[in-house]
């Protein structure tokens, strides 16, 4: 700076001095004067601070706490530069090095009490905890010659301690507008900090580095223990004849190997904690921004955390914080209106903007909601047709969430007038741009006059992943290997349609029969025996029967398409060497849907099942088929005996079922499914070759409708409808 | 404000005539496998690798047609339809709304 500019800078900050009295004697004349002349200074912070002074003034709010602040930064503009380093430079940027991570996490202890004492001002414990770390970053700035860092410190605590005892919520209004000098003083909002050390992402994230490679020596330790399983079970095979002595060894060496299986768990779940930083410590970070564009737009916002104590992974929550930015951004210009609109709506003066983090079985979900007026989708409908994007008609003719969805494309704005914070359609576009970077997607939903959210879903990273394949039907699915404890046979009787749970070893465990869950058709030749996979969902273990191993694979885990995301109980797909798309299952969803936690879906899936049984091939193709044109699935059972084994392995929606025929007859067919818990309700056609009348006589109660041969399509039609609409 | 229809391929979907906005929508020259997703809705037929990329195969009427499928995109991705046939090009066709059609069933997964 030149001496001329100097002599300029001094006299522009006596005129600031001199503005300060009236200010505090709350002339609004002398505090827009002083918001002027901050302009003309060009300190950032010192223009936020004589901002927020001028607002809260014409609020009615005390002007005293901003006023000392603002004392306190025309000093430090005013001060002397400071004397020359005593350190050796290498030194001292190894010190400050050092002292950046202490002071960042200082910082977020800060914003975290500061959080806290917004809605609770008088909170003892969060006060003194910011007022000790305002302390403590005071002095460690000082030590590594940080001054301007050393001195933002040094006035947060002035304004502080006075109000040790006795404060309102101006204090902390005040101390909140410190924050993002701070901020940018640590190296948290822009890439230089003070001095000569530069924080690029790298040195950031170096802690991080160190976690990534001990996660991937750590999945190369779960690869080397699985082929160590796989051996040991071909070497088990192969002493089957062996003597007593290598029997024994080969059970203890078994069980070395399952220990060895849970501390590697353990060992990845707590490396991947290492890197997890809980949900609150994102939240701090964007606080700070939401106020000060609320304050720049005079609109009053609440700002609350849902979901504080989730944990994402630090670099997910670095990649999050622009779109998170950039979204509450587009909440508070957008969505909230000024108070007056607010008030004269029926709605409090202060909008509610909502975040909430919530894990879901392959990501997570981040919810920014207001209680604004709503997305004027009128008004998006005119920005596509004057940015040419559509014509007038298709304009009209747009579902509203294809409409919704135009918003995310960019420089769509239904602002009028653009600024500093929006109107050139580079806001939600920017959101859906970072979020898809991250695989993930992002969708909106308005309520006019009742408010807007925007969900993020990010899923978890693509990743090579040990699986265990198996089949139900004839479709092959995948689950990581890490959550199977073990494998068992099983007999099928064990499993019937009533069973919920099942013994394996000397445990009593929760049943999930996948083919049953699923609706798949029984493959055709299956025996008497199914395999049970013991999985592990959070610390509880449950047993998935399927019809057939195919055995462990290294598959690379691709996610779900969009549109299926969060699609239940499914956590991505593989694709197969032949090119064939396969399911991971999502094991927790899995647990909580068999648990009958999660409620089935409501819509419609896939055609209605409907078993056809009669030892007569012609007749049970005749009726299958004339079912199949209509569009349900028919399976055939070719008497009462199968008829029962197939009902208990996999639902069905109606059972069509000849009177006379050998083995199992009619009548006590319908006995046992009328017995059977799980089968009671199951909608029953009888084809008969009695007349009707004598039918009735004998099962009436129990079917919903009687077809007399010989077969004709229409009647078993319209059996076929009024017998499913009886149970509707 | 108002400018010209653009031209793009229509197929025919329960036995009409609908245009696919998407200006790079093409036909495949084989109905992929197609990896049924259970307990997804009745509109998604399933699951198909594409060039790679796994992606979601739709129903484009309620007439399960599979004629031929038609690789689309929208908002949401890429999409494989399944259609009765290609009619050509035009522009006076009643539109399909692919985007329309991935939203109805991500709500729906979504409930």
């Amino acid at each position: 700076m030149s001496t001329t500019d100097r002599g300029l800078l001094e006299i522009f900050l006596d005129e600031a001095r001199a503005l300060l009295p009236r200010v505090r004697e709350r002339d609004r004349s002398a505090a827009a004067e002083l918001a002027e002349l901050a302009l003309v200074v060009g300190d950032a912070e010192l223009v936020e601070l004589a901002t927020a002074l001028r607002v809260g003034l014409e609020r009615g709010n005390d002007p005293a706490p901003l006023a000392r602040l603002v004392d306190g930064k025309l000093a430090a503009i005013a001060a002397p530069a400071p004397l020359p380093s005593t350190w050796d430079p290498v030194e001292l940027a190894e010190m400050r090095s050092l002292f950046l991570v202490e002071a960042r996490n200082a910082l977020v202890a800060i914003e975290a009490s500061l959080l806290v004492l917004a809605t609770d001002p008088r909170a003892h414990e969060p006060f003194e905890m910011l007022l000790r770390k305002a302390h403590t970053l005071k002095g460690s700035a000082g030590s590594v010659d940080m001054h301007a860092l050393s001195a933002a410190a040094h006035r947060l605590e002035d304004l502080l301690f006075p109000a040790r005892h006795e404060r309102d919520a101006s204090i902390i209004a005040a101390a909140q507008a410190a924050v993002p000098e701070l901020r940018r003083l640590v190296g948290l909002d822009a890439a230089n900090v003070e001095g000569e050390v530069r924080v690029t992402p790298d040195s950031q994230s170096l802690d991080a580095l160190r976690v990534d490679e001990l996660l991937d020596a750590a999945s190369e330790l779960v690869l080397d223990r699985t082929r160590i399983e796989r051996r040991l079970r071909s070497v088990d095979e192969l002493a089957v004849d062996a003597s007593p002595q290598l029997r024994a060894q080969l059970t203890e060496l078994s069980a070395d190997v399952a220990t060895l299986a849970r501390t590697t768990r353990r060992l990845g779940e707590r490396l991947r904690r290492v890197r997890a930083i809980d949900f609150q410590t994102l939240v701090s970070r964007v606080e700070t921004v939401v106020r000060s564009v609320a304050l720049r737009q005079r609109k009053q916002v609440h700002l609350v955390a849902r979901g504080i104590t989730e944990e994402i992974d630090q670099r997910l929550a670095d990649a999050l914080l622009e779109p998170l930015l950039h979204a509450l951004r587009n909440a508070v210009v957008h969505g909230v209106e000024l108070p007056i609109d607010r008030l004269s709506a029926g709605k409090p003066a202060a909008a509610t903007i909502t975040l909430a983090l919530r894990q879901t079985g392959d990501g997570f979900e981040l919810e920014v909601s207001d209680d604004g007026a709503g997305v004027d989708l009128a008004a998006v409908r005119r920005a596509l047709v004057v940015a040419e994007r559509l014509t007038d008609e298709e304009a009209a003719q747009l579902s509203d969430e294809a409409l919704l969805a135009t918003l995310f494309q960019p420089c769509i704005s239904t602002r009028v007038v653009t600024d500093e914070l929006a109107g050139r359609g580079v806001g939600l576009d920017a959101v859906a741009d970072a979020i898809a970077r991250l695989g993930g997607d992002v969708s909106l939903d308005t309520t006019p006059g009742v408010g807007t959210r925007l969900t993020i879903h990010v899923p978890v990273e693509s990743r090579v992943l040990e699986a265990l394949l198996f089949k139900v039907g004839d479709q092959v699915f995948a689950v990581p290997s890490a959550r199977v404890e073990e494998v068992a046979e099983v007999d099928k009787d064990a499993i019937g349609d009533d069973v919920a749970h099942i013994r394996i070893g000397d445990e009593q465990l929760s049943l999930v029969r996948l083919g049953a869950l699923l609706r798949i058709p029984r493959p055709p030749g299956l025996g008497g025996k199914r395999a049970a996979i013991v999985l592990d969902s959070r610390g509880q273990r449950f047993a998935a029967t399927c019809d057939r191993l195919i055995g462990p694979r290294e598959i690379v885990v691709r996610r779900l398409p969009r549109a299926l995301v969060g699609a239940r109980p499914w956590a991505g797909a593989t694709i197969s060497g032949a090119g064939k798309v396969q399911l991971i299952f999502d094991v927790d969803a899995l647990a909580q849907l068999g648990a009958g936690k999660l409620p089935r879906p409501s819509y419609p899936m896939g055609p209605r099942r409907v078993l056809v049984v009669d030892e007569a091939r012609s007749l049970r193709e005749a009726v299958a088929l004339v079912l199949e044109h209509a569009g349900l699935s028919a399976e055939r059972a070719p008497d009462g005996w199968e008829a029962l084994e197939r009902l208990a392995d996999r639902p069905f929606d109606l059972l069509v079922f000849r009177h006379e025929q050998k083995g199992l007859p009619g009548p006590r067919l319908v006995d046992r499914i009328r017995a059977s818990a799980h089968l009671r309700k199951l909608p029953i056609v009888m084809l008969t070759d009695l007349d009707e009348r004598s039918a009735l006589k004998l099962v009436g109660p129990f079917v919903q409708a009687i077809v007399t041969l010989p077969l004709r399509r229409r009647p078993l039609l319209d059996a076929v409808e009024r017998a499913m609409s009886s149970v509707r | 404000m108002s400018a010209a229809r653009p031209t793009t391929l229509t197929v025919e979907v329960d036995g009409s005539p609908r245009r696919l906005l998407d200006p790079n929508a093409r036909p495949l020259d084989a109905i992929p496998v197609v990896t049924p997703v259970p307990l997804a809705p009745d509109s998604l037929a399933g699951l198909a690798q594409v060039d790679g990329e796994v992606l979601p195969v739709l129903w484009a009427g309620t007439q399960r047609s599979l004629g031929i499928a038609v690789l689309v995109g929208s908002a949401l991705g890429r999409a494989v339809l399944l259609c009765g046939r290609v009619v050509g090009m035009s522009s006076d066709a009643p539109p399909l709304d692919v985007h329309a059609l991935l939203e109805a069933l991500r709500h729906e997964v979504r409930g």
